[in-house]
Order: C-alpha cells, then structure tokens, then sequence
C-alpha cells in the first residue's frame, strides 16, 4: 500500500466565474521515497499540496479523495485535520523569514511544535529541540535554541523550518520549494540535509519535493510528475523524465535549461507563455504551444495513460504522440 | 583589443551602526565591494557570478555610473565616466544600457509600451518624429513582441513579456554595451530560454558587448565568453568561461559548480559543498574571506589575504588563492 494515493484531485477558485485550477490529478507517494512534483508558475503544484494538508485557500473547493496509510483525509474535520498535519504530514514553505515568528526564540517554536502534538514535558520537549536543531546539522545547537530568527542566516532558518517539521516524526514531509530563496551552494546543503533524513528514517519517512527546478529532482527524486495548467502531464520515475522524456511539454523544459559543456548551441524553448486557467486551449491544454501537435489534438483532451517503458521505467503521459517521441539527451 | 568599459580598484563601502544606540553603538562598514577590477570588450560578454552579498549588483551600479564608488575608477573608452561633462555622461548613457533583474519594478506603469520605447528615442534624437512609431516596432519585433502591444501598459504583459520590453528600451539607443543584472531570475524556466536566446542573437547580429550578472552558473557558461566569480566584494577567480568550468581553480568556484545540479539522475557525482552560509558583508572574516567555508585551507588561509595571482601556466586566468601561490 503506498504512503498516500491522491485520486481525482479537482481544486477549483470561486469568483465570477469558478476557475479550475487542479484537474484530475492522481498520484501515489510510496513509503521512503522522494516524489517529486515539478511546474511552472501557475501549475498548479502548490494548490496540489496545500490540499494535502487541508490548507486550501477560502473559496477554493477541492473534490477527489485523498488516502494517507489508508485512511481518507478528504472531508475530515478541521480538528482531526490538525492533529494530523504537524505530526503526521508537516510542511516546509519557500520563505522561511516569514514562516517562523520573529518574536519567538527557534527553541521555543520547536518546543511548541513539539508540545502541540506529544504528551511531554517543557524540559523534555527543550532537550528533543536542542537534539532536532542537531539533527538538521546546526552547529551549537544548544545557543542557537536561543537564537530570534533574525539572528539566523537564511540557510540556518530553513534548518531550523525543517527542525520543527520533522519534530514529531512525520511520514510525510511536504517541501514545496525549500530552496528557492536560499543561494546555490545553501541550497545544495538543504536538499542534501533532505536526502539524508530520509535514508536516516529508514523508510520512515517521505517526502513531496516541489519544485520549478528539474536539476534538482534529477539529482534528489525517485519518481516525477510534471505539471501543467493544472494537469499531471507525464509522470515517471526520474530517469524515465531525463532520459526518454514522452511529453512535448517535458522535452521542452529540458530543451530550455542550458546544459554544462553545451555553449553557445541554441536552446530550444518552448514558445508563447503558460495561458491562464479562465483561456486554456481546447483538448490538450498544452497544444498551443506544442511543436508536435496534429490536428486532432485540439480535439478532445488526451487521457494520461502508460506509453510503455522504453527501459527507464513505466511512463504516464498524457499525449496522443507520445509513443512516437524520439528525444534523447545530447 | 581596446577595452570598452573598465573598472580599477572600485570600492564601496556603506556605513553601517551596528549594536543598540542606547547601549553605545559602534559605526562599522559594510563592503559591497571592495577593490575590484575588471574589464569588458567589444563583443565580449563577461558573465559575472556570485551569492547573495557577493557585491555584483553594487557592481553592475557602478559599471552603469548609477552610482559613484569610493575608491577607484571606471572608464569607457579610456576615459573617466565620473569626469564627464553633461553632453559626454549623455553619450554614456546611450552607449551603455542596464537591464534589472525585476521587470515589474523596472516599467513605468502609467506609461504605454510605446511611451515607454519611445522616450529614449526622443532624448537622444535619433529618429525623425515621424518615423518614431515604425521605429518602435520594429524594436519591438527584434525581441519578440508584436505591433499590438504599442498602445498596451505593463499590467497586461506576463513576467517575460515586460522582460523584452525592457530589453526593447534598452536596444533603442543602439548601445554598444548593456549590463544585465540577474534579468532571467523573476522568469520561468521555458520563459528564461526565450530571453537567453533573444540576447544571444542580438549579440551575434550587432557586436554589442554584456556583463551578465547571475547567479545561475548554467546560465552563465552558456552566454559567457569570460567569467569573474565574486566573493563577498571581491573577484577570486577571473578567467575564460571553457577554462573555469572545465577545471575551476579556486576552491568557491569548485564549491559552486558542484552546487548546481544537473540534469542527468543516473550521475550524481560526489561532491564538495562549501559549509555553512555566505558570511555577512559586515564582518568579512580574515585572511581569504573564504576560509570559514573552505574545505582545502591551510595554515595561512585565516590570517593571510591572498592576492590575485597568475598561476603558472595558466595564461590568461587570476585567482586570489594560497593554493596558487607561493605558499604552495
């Protein structure tokens, strides 16, 4: 049974006129394993994993269920809802300045993550934040409990975010863009610090990598799903994405990301930009930009369905062509 | 060749208080950059890397004279653009153009696209009234956009939208350098290449010369000719784009290659990232500022401050490491 099996997720914004902004997306995240989900702006990656944790927005009506170890989390009640988000499935956010408290010491927050969820005392919950911030490799981790985080670096914030999201041991761990406003080298370190609490957790513990970067899942992820105007569009294990990519909209991404010892050669992007959600094209969402495109594609829009394994893993992908796909790395 | 832009021994510092006033603060200075030395020419692009504090946009500032540094010069064409006279700095002004990093920031929102293009042309007198309109078309064209977008304001254009209509006011003076601070970093992934591509075309139809700030090393390699990597204020590694990420001589510079990732799953090398964060630009350790985070220093890596130095055998490239020297 895998970790969560997210079926027919459909998330929709009230207004005017009700924007669909997820539609039909399925996916399963299996026990240790880093899943990761990659998109543009407007994706719609981070609407699919704030459903996750029933953080949805007002006025955004979710449909489709939701399996986490077996149990449906869609319609729960508020209440139940938070005993499990924190404990069971904890988040970390982009910004990490503006996700913790600025008047708080780290040490207190992490205790109060701590206290909200486990029957233990202050002193025991100090100790447990002192051997977390530890955990996530801050050095001197007794002072920095201490520490406001303003006296932080962005680096150290974000340990400290992952610190409290890992405090009561969660089963899955919701990352959604770790590193986006961290610099490169700190951001190796960061999705390194990942890597490692996973293997530690002895397939304990998941994680849901979100991300606009593909270079990251490349080097991080065991499975991908790309994204597009709210669809899943190919979905496979991470070298299937990379090396026998079956999605127009995949290949154009990695047409688009210039590649080491490849100067000078034109890149190849993908032309015009993402539509909004209220003026897709019909059938296939991504035909108006699609340099394999054929009449019928505008006709209805394509299922995703396996395209066969073409010996990287068995693919999803939700194209009429994407058998005839012949796009190899360079 | 003649240099086009060059920068000597810049400097800026800021002044900083540091501490609570009531309990006696102390003024100290923040070293945005500090004595920096580099030059562009014609035709050339000089991609310019580093983290956030590393000085390069204080740089690009300074390049662009937006703003005066402390110390040292910056001349174009051999001469001082401080010294200028009023109708020498407007020259200067057409000549080297800059281009931000946020293009929501960086248009006008009252102004139409047209107003917005049009403006330089008008400054500079370098079109006939009358030929203004075909003038901006046309420019708006070679970046992408259609003639439709003329009487359209930024509001209605996406991220990468505004970003060619600022390269469109950029190119109308026809300048023979532009300076681009992080232009791609507010764009998506498939939007980036759209602009990466505009800008290498236009460097191959009209010689114009860049300094292309990023800190997207892959974006760099791609577009650059040469490559300075900064370090808090300063350059540590300055050399040919192939040579430096073929073989990086400076420990940062191998830290940050190994940092960005690739794009192949089934490689995933062994590597070494720089410890810990990028050091406050208000208290620069001693020695090679880089020393706290440096998996390869030794003995007189705290206290020394290494020079930039030609190693042996290198023709062509500096690096300001006690590896490289005679401490070897």
């Amino acid at each position: 049974m895998p970790l969560i099996d997210v079926k027919g997720l459909n998330v929709s914004f009230d207004g005017k006129k009700p924007v669909q902004v997820v539609k039909d997306v399925s996916f399963q995240i299996e026990k240790g394993e880093i899943f990761g989900l990659a998109g543009e702006s407007g994706s719609g990656k981070s609407v699919t994993a704030l459903s996750m944790l029933g953080l949805l927005p007002g006025g955004a009506k979710a449909r489709g269920s939701i399996s986490f170890k077996g149990a449906e989390l869609a319609g729960l009640s508020p209440e139940r809802m938070r005993s499990i988000r924190g404990k069971e499935i904890s988040m970390v956010f982009q910004e990490p300045m503006t996700s913790l408290n600025p008047v708080l010491k780290v040490g207190y927050q992490i205790r109060e993550a701590l206290q909200a969820h486990m029957n233990i005392s202050k002193k025991e919950a100090d100790e447990r934040a002192v051997s977390l911030l530890r955990d996530v490799r801050i050095p001197a981790p007794e002072e920095r409990a201490r520490d406001y985080p303003h006296q932080l670096s962005g680096g150290m914030r974000q340990r400290v975010m992952i610190a409290m999201a890992i405090a009561c041991g969660p089963s899955l761990l919701i990352a959604d863009e770790p590193t986006t406003a961290l610099d490169v080298t700190v951001e190796a370190q960061i999705l390194d610090l990942i890597d490692g609490l996973v293997k530690d957790s002895g397939k304990n513990m998941s994680v849901l990598l979100v991300t606009h970067d593909l270079g990251i899942l490349a080097e991080h992820a065991t499975n991908v799903a790309v994204m597009y105007a709210g669809r899943i569009v190919e979905m496979a294990p991470v070298r299937a994405i990379f090396e026998t990519p079956g999605h127009p909209y995949t290949i154009g991404l990695l047409e688009s990301i210039p590649q080491k010892g490849k100067r000078g050669r034109p890149l190849k992007p993908i032309p015009g930009a993402v539509p909004p959600p209220y003026a897709l094209p019909p059938g296939c969402k991504f035909s108006d930009r699609c340099f394999f495109k054929i009449p019928k594609c505008t006709e209805a829009e394509p299922e995703l369905r396996p395209s066969g394994d073409r010996g990287t893993g068995l693919r999803l992908a939700r194209c009429i062509r994407s058998e005839e796909l012949q796009w190899r790395p360079s | 060749m003649a240099a086009l832009l060059n920068v000597h021994d810049v400097k800026k510092h800021y002044p900083v208080r540091k501490g609570f006033a009531l309990f006696g603060s102390r003024g100290v200075s923040l070293k945005a950059v500090d004595g920096v030395s580099l030059s562009v020419e014609e035709n050339r692009v000089l991609g310019v890397v580093g983290e956030s504090g590393s000085g390069k946009s204080t740089l690009a500032r300074m390049m662009t004279a937006l703003l005066k540094p402390d110390y040292g010069s910056v001349e174009f064409e051999g001469k001082n653009v401080f010294g200028l006279s009023g109708k020498e700095l407007k020259a200067f002004r057409r000549a080297v153009q800059i281009i931000f990093q946020d293009p929501f920031a960086s248009l006008n929102p009252r102004a139409t696209v047209f107003e917005t293009i049009a403006e330089p042309l008008k400054i500079h007198g370098l079109v006939p009234r009358g030929q203004i309109r075909d003038k901006v078309a046309a420019l708006l064209s070679e970046v992408g956009l259609g003639p439709d977008s003329l009487g359209r304001y930024p509001h209605e254009f996406s991220g990468g939208q505004r970003q060619r209509v600022c390269i469109a006011r950029a190119l109308a003076v026809s300048p023979r350098l532009i300076v681009a601070d992080e232009p791609l970093s507010a764009l998506d992934v498939s939007i980036q290449a759209q602009i990466i591509n505009i800008l290498a075309g236009l460097k191959a139809r009209t010689g114009m010369a860049y300094v292309f700030i990023s800190h997207d090393l892959r974006v760099v390699e791609y577009l650059s000719d040469e490559v300075a990597v900064m370090y808090l204020g300063r350059v540590v590694e300055h050399s040919g784009a192939e040579e430096l990420f073929a073989a990086p001589l400076h420990p940062y510079t191998a830290g940050l290659l190994a940092s960005a990732p690739g794009l192949d799953p089934s490689s995933k090398p062994e590597r070494q990232v720089p410890k810990g964060d990028v050091p406050s630009p208000i208290d620069i350790p001693s020695g090679c500022p880089f020393h706290p985070r440096c998996p390869r220093r030794f003995e007189p890596c705290d206290r020394v401050f290494p020079k930039l130095v030609q190693p042996a055998g290198q023709q062509g490239r500096v690096v300001a490491c006690h590896l490289w020297n005679q401490y070897r």
